[in-house]
């Protein structure tokens, strides 16, 4: 029997800390992210009912990469707002108080705010959301070609500005 | 994996990494990196890129941050139609957004009060000495024709229009 379909507020609990995560790493600040993840759960209530149970977190992270770049377009046709990948907007993150962050987590999360968004959206969906290829096709709506190759010269512009900025590792 | 994607392109790396190759393209991604020190960089490369976003820990938002959305989706939901319909204009969070207006409204309150103050309240002259008082005193005597009506005239010489 399969699971039953959670309500907005079980999502809320139980996965809130996964979508303020995903959120973030997009934003690279706390107040789009507290936008993003808020916007995100409307959706998530509005679409409960046509949910069907599989991998939430990966429909989850669909969403709020959805909202988010929603917002990016919104922001770009608005050019008097702050784009979410103003480096000048990020701010330190607060690790989960049960992790340990990593001595670069400022660094690794500035690099990842400077990538370009179709760039930084495939990278974070695979590396902090953990979603396949395929699904970050679907979520992003480009070819699965496209995300390999988006995921890849991501990764190395990433790398470079890691090590322009003097971070040689994790 | 066919086609085009059986020539080896560097981009396949990190799908390499991500166990996303089939077995064919896989073995011969293989072959390429035990011959070629540069495609053993490449891979190194994208390989500490994504150790270094996937150590980045997991994030708790700040306090009371649930309780505000909770609230605000509850009393927001007929706004959105469907999963991805509608263009995202997110909801504002109330209590960051009420920073901003609480300021305006402060400011506005203020300039408001200012003007009331100055407009209706009663003026009372803290001027010292008082102006009323040298006028009766001095304003004949300091005036040309020491008249009532040129009483008003000024009591010191007249430094721009009499030589």
């Amino acid at each position: 029997m399969a699971d039953p379909v959670p309500t907005w507020e079980a999502v809320a609990r139980d996965h809130g800390r996964f979508l303020y995560s995903v959120a973030y790493r997009l934003a690279g600040n706390d107040d789009d992210a507290q936008d993003l993840v808020q916007e995100a759960l409307i959706r998530v209530r509005k679409g409960l009912e046509r949910y069907e149970p599989g991998s939430l977190e990966g429909w989850l992270a669909r969403i709020v990469t959805n909202v988010f770049l929603d917002e990016v377009r919104r922001r770009k046709r608005r050019p008097t707002d702050a784009l979410p990948d103003d480096p000048g907007r990020v701010l330190p993150p607060t690790p989960a108080a049960d992790e340990v962050p990593t001595g670069f987590s400022d660094e690794v999360q500035r690099a990842l705010v400077e990538l370009p968004e179709d760039f930084r959206v495939p990278v974070v969906l695979c590396d902090v959301s953990d979603l396949s290829y395929e699904q970050i096709a679907t979520a992003t709506g480009v070819p699965i070609g496209t995300v390999r190759s988006r995921i890849h010269r991501g990764r190395r512009m990433l790398r470079a500005s890691l090590l322009a900025g003097g971070v040689s590792g994790p | 994996m066919t086609g085009p994607e059986r020539e080896l392109v560097p981009e396949l790396l990190s799908a390499y990494l991500g166990g996303e190759l089939d077995a064919a393209t896989r073995a011969a991604v293989e072959a390429r990196l035990s011959a070629s020190p540069e495609w053993r960089e490449e891979l190194a490369e994208v390989r500490a890129a994504r150790d270094a976003v996937r150590a980045l820990p997991s994030l708790d938002a700040p306090d009371g941050f649930w309780d505000r959305v909770r609230t605000n989706v509850a009393g927001a939901g007929d706004e959105v139609d469907a999963v991805d319909a509608a263009p995202a204009v997110p909801v504002p969070l109330a209590p960051r957004r009420r920073r901003h207006r609480v300021a305006w409204f402060a400011a506005a309150a203020a300039i408001i009060a200012g003007v009331v103050a100055v407009v209706a309240l009663p003026h009372r002259s803290s001027v010292r000495p008082d102006v009323t008082a040298v006028v009766s005193a001095h304003g004949a005597q300091g005036s040309d024709v020491g008249d009532p009506v040129t009483m008003l005239a000024p009591v010191g010489p007249l430094g721009g229009f009499r030589r």
